[in-house]
């Protein structure tokens, strides 16, 4: 075979090529996901901390908190063409939930008002762990996906030796 | 040196690139796990004849080349926030995907041991 060959089949493959210029790799697509729902447990470690705050620098209750997300393409435009599809997760907003305040009635409480009633957070300690196991659970699938691209990367490095 | 540009070669080739631009779109389908309105996503491999010559190829047959295609992975009813990743589903295919790809790893670097041991000059 002419060395002019060899070339050409190799060259057929470079064309291939998955990681192209900024766009993001698996590990770094799950980098997001975890980032994400780390954010996302700061948030609910947050709320279920001022589950009681009467009093806030806004002045009023502490309002309960909510992450939002949204997904983000992983591909710049040339590359989009070649490996089009993936997207890695971006936290858009965290955003205060307009729920009504729980109105409790103790009037020995400092920040009673004339009727006796207390205005606290609109945090339900309940939904805020049920939040907390979602978000801890795909904080994992995460995981589970960056060891997998490990253990793939490990496999290829196997053929040298 | 027909065994490292032969079809078997060029097939293993692709897929190993194919499983890795599956377990991309796989990663990406975890991370938006909680992404409403997300649409999960899944690669289709098809064949089709490469109508390219490939020059360096022995076998003057048409090689078989594998073809990988993004779809949208349509098996699951969306949640009431319009996302449609399964999260059992998703991992059982991650690791569906990991075997493979580390089969055909596997395979490769069989084939490759075979020719080291021939340069080598010694069974």
């Amino acid at each position: 075979m002419s060395g002019y060959g060899v070339r050409r089949a190799f060259g057929a493959h470079a064309g291939g090529e998955m990681v192209v210029d900024g766009s993001l790799n698996a590990l770094e697509i799950s980098a997001t996901g975890l980032a994400a729902q780390r954010i996302r447990l700061n948030v609910v470690a947050e709320n279920l901390a001022n589950a009681e705050t009467t009093r806030t620098a806004d002045g009023g209750p502490y309002r309960r908190k909510l992450v939002v997300f949204g997904a983000e393409a992983a591909d710049t435009f040339g590359a989009a063409l070649d490996a089009a599809g993936a997207s890695s997760v971006k936290v858009l907003s965290i955003e205060e939930s307009g729920e009504p305040a729980r109105m409790i009635h103790q009037p020995s409480h400092p920040d009673a008002n004339a009727e006796g009633y207390v205005m606290l957070p609109n945090v339900n300690p309940l939904l805020e762990m049920v939040d907390l196991l979602a978000a801890s659970r795909a904080y994992e699938a995460n995981v589970t996906a960056v060891q997998a691209a490990k253990s793939m990367a490990n496999k290829a490095l196997e053929i040298g030796r | 040196m027909q065994i490292l540009f032969d079809r078997t070669s060029h097939l293993l080739d692709q897929m190993i690139q194919g499983t890795s631009l599956r377990h991309r779109i796989l990663a990406a389908n975890l991370a938006n796990v909680e992404t409403p309105g997300y649409q999960a996503q899944d690669i289709t491999f098809s064949r089709v004849l490469d109508a390219a010559q490939h020059p360096g190829f022995a076998d003057p047959a048409p090689a078989v080349t594998m073809k990988a295609t993004v779809v949208n992975d349509t098996e699951t009813t969306a949640r009431r926030d319009g996302n449609t990743v399964d999260l059992d589903r998703q991992m059982v295919k991650l690791a569906q995907n990991t075997q493979w790809h580390n089969a055909m790893l596997q395979i490769l670097a069989g084939r490759l041991a075979t020719i080291r041991s021939a340069i080598r000059d010694r069974g």
